[in-house]
């Protein structure tokens, strides 16, 4: 008889994005995945479109990370039109990019995944919000990060013409260049994020990895798996955010293939599983051998861990500083620490933050030479980005005039797909035992998915109303046997 | 009083944009009133809210207990008590304005919230689901009325 434990934690009224727990016959996890709803009809949605309104649709797939869509869809638009953008229009993205990744960064640290760190794992479900955040580090650090983020945004606003979708990108460049007066003033934000960065990493110092119990929890073995890792790299084989090849790395931190985006069907395939509208990719020249950790599984993982991992360093030197700083307390490279995604993510920010100073205290970001015209006929592309959350590719297919015949996204969540399923069922292993369910569960599994901030629904947003974290216990008739709610 | 009026919501999934174009049909009657809309929420919308004395909210809701196109009104305290942030990637409108005031930004001291029931959130269009689309014109003018707006 199989179990089914449910946990829906994920939002909204009528619940988006669930956690299933399968039990076998002594009550024991069997298995576990992250359910996401599926939406329906994207590739019809985009059929026939102007190819350039690709980069206007595809960041309303997400509310999360328009950005990283809209850019990519630029990069995709620039490949179907076979058109280079020009150096200060790469310039004016890498920018926006940054300050993007910045601010989404920051939030993430700070306000989503910081409470299970800052606040604390044990602490009560009321305390672990944001005003717990608040209330631990003190009302004037949360001024800053609300300041830093704000200033960060006008830069995205400014440049991109709207906050939340960017409209900017176009194929060969950009829609508006950048005047001096606002380089100066961007070039004092970015200043003060490299200050905001230091502190960041210093609060993740003294709060975290000073705390023994947080520490253990980072390097202790419950939410470890050796997979390979995917991450775009400059021609260095640093950490690049924007642009470069798609390198990978075994569990053993050796390089296993570094690609272009266009060949990316060559390296990546989808597994699909008759239970879940989610697919599982994995590497092709590796196979899939199902949910499990090693070198003889395809299971890749992407996101800012990853994204270290596949690459020998990072461009800027204090994130240099952090980033060995980072592999000598956790033991080395590659670490197959989870956790760590959270300091991984703290060190990109101080990587984008020096990049920022570095774009902008050069004065020919101010060029005009914001866009060469295509003169192509439009065909085909793939485009790559390494969204927050992981690498993101678009890839689609045009008639001569432009029109959308085919689309295919990976985003960046299901990349790391069969990963979370794996770390949530790692998670759950420890703390279900013949059917009886701890009371730790909730929070131990919430902190697993957490680690990989996913982008779930990725779209609607209906009102934020009651948002409890459910626990059901079915039986194989689908009957709930037990149910442990939190509102 | 300066008013916002701003529409939550995702045009291109269906149902999910009725907030949006509730707001946009508002703005078509009613000029002088500032709409804004938002594919996001918490965080992600408190910036747009700045400044404001008053808060007109409108977005989607499936209850699953009322017909689509049926128009529901929350307070602002009903909202409360969802602190706990169990989406990862956003916090509550609850915590966002907490943290703003905090901040000591000036926020709308009257908010009203309009959600709109809806049946499709999941399928890709930009057209809502026919009973939704239909309730768009009333939904708007009866917001109007309740809220004095055209003046």
């Amino acid at each position: 008889m199989t179990k089914k434990i449910t946990i829906d934690p994920i939002t909204r009224l009528e619940g988006h994005g669930k956690i299933e727990i399968f039990l076998d016959d002594e009550g024991n996890v069997k298995n576990a995945y992250l359910q996401v709803p599926e939406l329906r009809g994207f590739e019809q949605f985009c059929v026939g479109r102007p190819v350039e309104e690709l980069a206007r649709i595809t960041p309303r797939i997400c509310g999360v990370c328009p950005t990283a869509h809209h850019m990519c869809s630029t990069k995709t638009n620039d490949a179907v039109y076979h058109v280079k953008p020009t150096e200060t229009a790469l310039k004016i993205r890498r920018l926006i990019y940054d300050a993007f990744m910045a601010e989404d960064h920051l939030l993430h640290f700070f306000f989503l995944g910081g409470p299970d760190f800052v606040v604390g794992p044990d602490a009560p479900p009321a305390e672990r919000n944001i005003l717990g955040v608040i209330g631990k580090v003190g009302l004037e650090i949360g001024k800053q990060v609300i300041n830093s983020r704000r200033k960060l945004r006008e830069i995205v606003t400014t440049l991109g013409g709207k906050i939340i979708h960017p409209v900017c990108g176009l194929p060969g460049g950009v829609s508006r260049g950048i005047t001096e007066e606002e380089r100066q003033e961007f070039l004092k934000t970015a200043k003060e994020t490299v200050e905001f960065s230091k502190f960041a990493l210093k609060v993740f110092n003294d709060i975290v990895l000073k705390n023994d119990t947080y520490l253990d929890l980072i390097v202790g073995d419950i939410f470890k798996h050796q997979t390979y890792y995917m991450g775009l790299v400059d021609e260095n084989n640093k950490v690049d955010l924007y642009d470069g090849k798609i390198r990978v790395v075994d569990p053993n931190g050796k390089e296993f293939v570094k690609f272009e985006a266009k060949d990316y069907l060559d390296h990546i395939v989808e597994h699909v599983e008759p239970w879940s509208y989610i697919k599982f990719p994995y590497l092709k020249n590796i196979g899939w051998k199902g949910f499990v950790d090693g070198i003889d599984s395809g299971v890749y993982r992407v996101a800012p861990l990853a994204r270290l991992n596949a690459s020998d360093g990072m461009k800027t030197p204090l994130a240099q500083a952090e980033y060995e700083k980072m592999y000598a307390t956790l033991g080395g490279k590659p670490a197959h620490n989870t956790l760590a995604f959270h300091w991984a993510r703290l060190i990109e920010v101080m990587y984008v933050s020096e990049e920022l100073v570095q774009l902008l205290e050069d004065k020919s970001i101010t060029n005009p030479d914001i866009r060469n015209l295509p003169t192509e006929t439009p065909s085909e592309g793939v485009g790559v980005i390494e969204a927050p959350r992981g690498t993101l590719f678009h890839h689609y297919k045009t008639d001569k005039n432009g029109m959308v015949t085919n689309v295919n996204l990976i985003v960046a969540t299901v990349n790391n797909s069969a990963a979370i399923s794996m770390s949530i069922a790692k998670a759950a292993k420890g703390l279900i035992n013949k059917g009886k369910v701890d009371d730790g569960l909730l929070n131990m599994v919430e902190m697993a998915f957490r680690s990989y901030d996913p982008c779930l629904a990725c779209a609607t947003h209906s009102l934020p109303g009651k948002m409890p974290l459910i626990v059901n216990l079915r039986d194989n008739n689908q009957d709930i046997v037990q149910s442990i709610r939190r509102d | 009083m300066k008013t916002l009026v701003l529409g939550l919501g995702n045009t291109i999934l269906t149902d999910d944009g009725v907030g949006i174009k509730v707001a946009q049909k508002i703005k078509e009657k009613c000029k002088n009133i500032d709409i804004s809309e938002a594919s996001a929420a918490g965080f992600r919308v408190i910036d747009e809210i700045i400044g404001y004395d008053k808060l007109i909210l409108i977005d989607s809701i499936k209850t699953g207990k009322a017909e689509p196109g049926k128009l529901h009104k929350f307070t602002f305290e009903e909202f409360k008590k969802t602190r706990h942030h169990a989406q990862p990637h956003d916090i509550s409108l609850f915590e966002a304005f907490e943290i703003i005031k905090q901040h000591g930004d000036k926020l709308p001291s009257e908010i009203e919230i309009y959600a709109v029931e809806v049946s499709d959130t999941s399928t890709l269009s930009e057209t809502c689901t026919m009973k939704v689309e239909a309730a768009i014109p009333k939904i708007s003018q009866k917001i109007i009325d309740e809220q004095s707006l055209f003046k």
